[in-house]
């Protein structure tokens, strides 16, 4: 079976991209968890999930991604979410009013516009 | 008496209440709802809503070994009606997800019902398919 997620790093501007597909549930969970588990350390710039290829998500995906949240504040490392405009599962996302505490993009590239402007900055500086 | 014509074949699922068996709960959910008309939206909440449900089951009706997760589905008259089913005792410790499950079904469903039974636990959801209501 494929896996249910890919990491990707970003030598540029640090950021990390963890692509989600499929069908994410409680038989995945513990596989994402552990991928990024690995994939984030204090070196990162931040981390970009990306649900554009998901087609379902439940409550405990939620609760993943609140949990990765606060784990990343604590470092002063952004999340942010990939999910496009139209795509069924941003109905869960408006109940559970996630985009409260998170930022969510419609597409990858405007979510990693935000990391580049920032490593842009500092490069500046 | 038209009401035959919109019928259609029920579903009767069972697997093993593992999160192995989600997979293929929700592969057959999908074909059945399609076939009784359902629009992708309808389709994605009530899949997502069974879902839910399911891993309810899952974390909570059974200690040890995992037993039966029965899902049932009919259709009449443009109305769903699915049943989730098991034959367990639920263990009072809320689901991992707490309350974010409850408010996904909750906006997610026309009508839900619970109850324990002696021999386990039954929720029933209904929702009204548009195609029906067209009719």
């Amino acid at each position: 079976m494929k896996s249910p997620v890919e990491i990707l790093r970003r030598r540029d501007d640090g950021s990390v991209v963890a692509r989600l597909r499929g069908d994410i549930d409680m038989a995945q969970i513990p596989k994402i968890q552990a991928a990024l588990e690995a994939a984030l350390s204090n070196a990162i710039a931040g981390l970009i999930i990306d649900l554009s290829g998901v087609r379902y998500f439940d409550s405990l995906g939620i609760r993943l991604l609140f949990d990765v949240k606060k784990r990343l504040q604590q470092r002063r490392q952004p999340l942010l979410l990939v999910v496009p405009d139209g795509a069924p599962i941003r109905h869960i996302f408006a109940i559970v009013n996630i985009d409260h505490y998170v930022q969510i993009h419609g597409t990858l590239e405007s979510a990693r516009a935000v990391f580049s402007r920032t490593a842009g900055v500092a490069a500046a500086e | 008496v038209l009401s035959t014509v919109l019928s259609h074949e029920d579903l009767k699922l069972e697997f093993p209440a593992r999160p192995e068996s989600l997979d293929r709960a929700r592969s057959a959910l999908r074909i059945w709802l399609r076939d009784a008309g359902a629009t992708p939206e309808e389709l994605f909440e009530i899949v997502t809503v069974c879902g839910e449900l399911c891993m309810n089951t899952i974390v909570h009706a059974y200690a040890a070994d995992a037993g039966p997760l029965e899902i049932q589905g009919r259709c009449r008259d443009g109305e769903v009606e699915i049943t989730v089913r098991d034959r367990g005792r639920w263990c009072s410790p809320r689901g991992k997800s707490g309350g974010i499950g409850f408010s996904i079904v909750r906006a997610m469903t026309d009508c839900l019902f619970r109850h324990s039974k002696e021999d386990g636990t039954e929720a029933l959801l209904r929702r009204r398919l548009k195609r029906g209501a067209s009719r």
